[in-house]
């Protein structure tokens, strides 16, 4: 590969480096404050306003033990998973938002520095302006009872909804006979968030898994994706913005299929095709290994490849698990609408 | 001698009003509800302008550059839970457009293929269809062609006439070649327009707004993959901000005045002429503007809402709805999307978003197999050849389908969505009904306390049937794709009533030349006020299966040239 090009491989590296330097919270428990119970960070993002974050120990401790059993790795699996990723650091991030100036809302644009640019626009958070200030204080804080954030009725924050959710899972695990939910086996852990039996559980379920996915899969700058372990067994290359891709890498593939192994055929003069194109090559099915899955994913997601259409999907779907699940269901075939 | 015009929305109409009048030494000022996301907006050259967007899935998820769901919820229901009784059944963002300065051409893709000249015609052409209200356009193919010219010029617009079927030229002529020639297809775009020539179908360059070459000082596309939904990193796409609003600005005629909430036109007593626009500022209080003349440019929804929310004793249902169409007619695209999965990872999401496309399904089609679907004809749409899910979409998409754990993982690793599926999207025309409608929520408000826009919709036979008829040529096509293992369609229209998850949206102030069945006129004019029109896509009398940006500016910069000509 020609040394200019975008090399999948150098930005990983690039990133390891980087995740040394980079302004991910790190939260160590032996540096809480005994006396609140909060948890103090010991290389705070810029402009932290003061030092403490919204989850205390004991809540970070079971909300890890959540995360976990929602991207799981070791033993298990043998890729990383959230807990690798520091997703409930991430989700503390998220409700402590407000705790720095600017909140940690928005990452920066346009580039990080994982792809050519020598600065990392990504870290410096975007300042609110008063509407979005409000619109996510409203969604993290609650209306706690103000006036003007009750425009449709009171609002649960996302901090109660961890807070409530967090505490009832450490308090059913003491009816198995166990200090804390981190501490029970998986089996009971992934029971107690499937029974739904619990509201607040339940609520607590529906916004922390999509908070789990953005921590894991997305720009590490908002503190999940550590090492970026999200985007490498995913195979994802993640933003490649201002490198981008040269004119080889976007007609060309990576790893060729028989069919692009074919001369052109002669005078064809396809200029919007790939000459190396032969109309009569064939591959042949390959095993799959998890047909099961796979043959879901045929039946239910093979068409739903459609940026436009997803984006209404995930903005909708308001970080709860509920109403992406109502979205999805607009696109299932066999389901009565 | 100078006029001053209040534009209401910055998206792709109010951009280019605000560039013609200003051009022509009109004051102009753009209420935006939206904030500003591009850093020296109005201060600098659109060559020069930063940007506060990113290859970020996060923002796009949480709203960035979109009303917030919360402070500004939209609400939903269908044609039949809205006759049972049911005032909704989703609130949130529901089919909310983009709200910043630039609308929703900021995060758009810029597929910019023109309307055809049988689009306007089609009541003449092809009758009255049960259940629809159909209609000729007030204007012609012929009419728009140059402003579709001059909009596709100042925006620059790559494609190859050269390379465009002689069908696709004949129903949409042009007077010369495109800006800029297209940018390279993606190797999976490449797959599935072999796929779609097996079966005899011509796919050819997709007009886009995207910069294959430098153009006016601003870099070629690089390919970067995450183009649909996200602003541009790096200045390579046309839109309303750089190419048309931030000129306006420049040119001291446009001033642009963010967090703006246009939610009332008050008139005089007789309601023949608007007397003011109040808004609420950034700071939440109220504001009124006068101006010679008021352009309503908010987007299809937001536009009748603002109607409705104007009613007076001149106007009691709603600022120029003596016909009662005020919010009726709502349209979308009724999506059929597809894709052909591979055993291999063929990079479908590496390109310039989509570069090709098929238009052989555009119709009509009139044949003994249309008429045992129930329907007098069918009118098909383009095909969009190629298309990618990034990263977080994928792990959203599975996590609506499955279960959390190991199974999601799996998913994850597998990826049968990002690594080895290449989508294909047919833009389904959406005929206009009368109860596919926006009206005022009764309960639900946003944070000013206003009411919000409610959305009823419910797909017509004809998109129904569409769906059955077009969605097996589709897959055909998908399974002829050379290294395809499978394919599958989700013939929306068969699947849900509720409104489709799009940016391409239409009607609720159609214009016509009869004040009894339309809202305004050929110029956009409220028939019963004077001063007031609409330029945005709420006009549009029928809505074929075409993305609407190009002909939404081409038609709003017909209206602007004309209000400027003194004709309205």
């Amino acid at each position: 590969m020609d040394e200019e090009q975008y090399s999948r491989r150098e930005v990983l590296k690039q990133a390891a480096a980087l995740s040394g330097g980079l302004a991910t919270v790190t939260v160590f428990g032996g540096c809480a404050d005994g006396n609140s119970g909060k948890v103090a960070i010991t290389r705070p993002p810029r402009n932290n306003a003061n030092g403490e974050l919204f989850l205390n120990e004991t809540e970070l401790k079971a909300l890890n033990a959540v995360c976990d059993r929602f991207v799981p790795g070791a033993p298990e699996d043998p890729s990383p998973g959230a807990v690798d990723a520091g997703c409930a650091d991430a989700i503390n991030l998220l409700l402590s938002a407000f705790a720095f100036d600017p909140p940690m809302i928005f990452a920066g644009g346009p580039f990080s520095d994982r792809a050519g640019a020598e600065h990392n626009d990504f870290a410096d958070f975007i300042p609110l302006d008063s509407y979005e200030a409000f619109a996510w204080r409203l969604k993290i804080e609650g209306s706690l009872g103000l006036p003007e954030r009750e425009f449709n009725g009171p609002v649960k924050g996302w901090q109660q909804t961890y807070r409530d959710g967090l505490a009832a899972l450490d308090a059913a695990a003491a009816g198995y006979g166990a200090p804390d939910f981190a501490s029970l086996p998986l089996e009971t852990r992934d029971l107690l968030l499937r029974s739904g039996d619990d509201p607040l559980i339940a609520d607590l379920v529906d916004v922390a898994f999509l908070h789990t996915l953005d921590a894991m899969y997305g720009a590490p700058e908002y503190g999940g994706n550590r090492n970026l372990v999200g985007w490498g067994f995913t195979e994802y290359e993640g933003d490649v913005q201002p490198r981008g891709f040269t004119d080889e890498q976007v007609t060309q593939p990576d790893n060729p299929g028989l069919f692009d192994l074919a001369p052109a055929p002669a005078g064809s003069g396809v200029t919007t095709g790939n000459s190396r194109l032969r109309s009569s090559a064939l591959l042949p099915v390959p095993d799959l290994d998890d047909a099961l899955e796979m043959r879901r994913a045929f039946n239910d997601l093979v068409a739903m490849t459609s940026g436009e259409l997803s984006l209404g999907m995930m903005q909708n779907s308001q970080g709860s698990l509920k109403k992406l699940r109502a979205e999805i269901s607009k696109l299932t075939p066999g389901e009565s609408k | 001698m100078a006029r001053t015009a209040i534009v209401i929305g910055s998206g792709p109409a109010g951009g280019v009003t605000a560039w013609a009048l200003s051009q022509a030494g009109w004051d102009v000022t753009v209420l935006e509800r939206g904030r500003n996301l591009r850093p020296g907006f109005g201060e600098v050259p659109s060559s020069e302008l930063g940007t506060l967007y990113g290859s970020d899935e996060i923002k796009g998820a949480r709203s960035f550059g979109f009303p917030d769901p919360v402070m500004e919820p939209m609400t939903g229901r269908t044609q039949s839970e809205a006759a049972a009784g049911t005032q909704r059944s989703a609130q949130g963002s529901v089919v909310n457009m983009g709200a910043a300065v630039g609308g929703t051409s900021m995060h758009y893709n810029a597929k910019f293929p023109r309307f055809w000249k049988q689009d306007f015609t089609q009541l003449s052409d092809l009758g009255p269809v049960d259940g629809a209200q159909m209609a000729d356009w007030p204007i012609s193919y012929d009419e728009l062609e140059p402003y579709y010219d001059e909009v596709e010029y100042q925006i620059g617009v790559q494609g190859d006439v050269d390379q465009m079927p002689d069908f696709v030229l004949a129903q949409s002529p042009r007077s010369r070649q495109f800006v800029m020639p297209p940018n390279p297809t993606g190797y999976a775009a490449q797959l599935l327009a072999e796929g779609a020539r097996r079966v005899g179908y011509s796919p050819f360059p997709y007009p886009a707004a995207v910069n294959s070459v430098e153009f006016d000082g601003r870099p070629r596309c690089n390919s970067c993959q995450l183009c649909s939904g996200f602003g541009c990193p790096i200045n390579a796409r046309g839109d309303s901000l750089v190419s048309f609003l931030n000129p306006a600005v420049l040119s001291g005629k446009t001033r642009v005045i963010e967090r703006a909430l246009a939610y009332r036109i008050e008139t005089n007593a007789a309601g023949s002429r608007a007397t003011a626009v109040h808004y609420y500022d950034k700071n939440g209080d109220s504001q009124s503007l006068s101006a010679d003349k008021i352009l309503i440019a908010g987007s299809p929804i937001q536009t009748a809402r603002l109607l409705l929310l104007s009613a007076n004793t001149a106007h009691p249902n709603g600022l120029g709805n003596r016909s009662d169409q005020v919010g009726r007619n709502l349209m979308f695209h009724n999506f059929i999307l597809g894709g052909a999965a591979f055993e291999r990872n063929v990079q479908s999401l590496r390109a310039q978003s989509t570069t090709l496309e098929v238009d052989d399904l555009v119709g009509p089609f009139t044949g003994p197999e249309v008429q045992a679907l129930g329907v007098p004809y069918l009118k098909g749409a383009l095909i969009q050849i190629g298309s990618g899910l990034p990263l977080l979409t994928e792990a959203y998409t599975y996590g609506g389908f499955t279960d959390f754990g190991l199974a999601h993982k799996n998913l994850m690793r597998q990826s049968p969505m990002r690594l080895r599926i290449a989508g294909v999207q047919f833009v389904g025309e959406d005929l206009p009904q009368a109860d596919n409608r926006v009206d005022l929520d009764p309960e639900v408000k946003d944070w000013h306390g206003l009411p919000s826009p409610r959305v009823t919709y419910a797909p017509h036979q004809h998109e129904k049937a569409g769906s059955q008829f077009f969605g097996p040529r589709i897959q055909a096509m998908l399974m002829a794709t050379p290294g395809a293992i499978g394919a599958a369609i989700i013939p929306n229209p068969l699947i849900s009533d509720a409104a489709p998850s799009t940016f391409h949206q239409a009607g609720t102030a159609r214009m016509g030349d009869d004040p009894e069945t339309s809202v305004c006129d050929r110029n956009g004019r409220l028939h019963d006020v004077d001063n007031v029109h609409v330029m945005d896509g709420s006009t549009f009398p029928t809505f074929p299966g075409f993305n609407p940006t190009v002909t939404v500016l081409a038609n709003a910069l017909r209206i602007s040239r004309n209000i400027i000509d003194g004709i309205t």
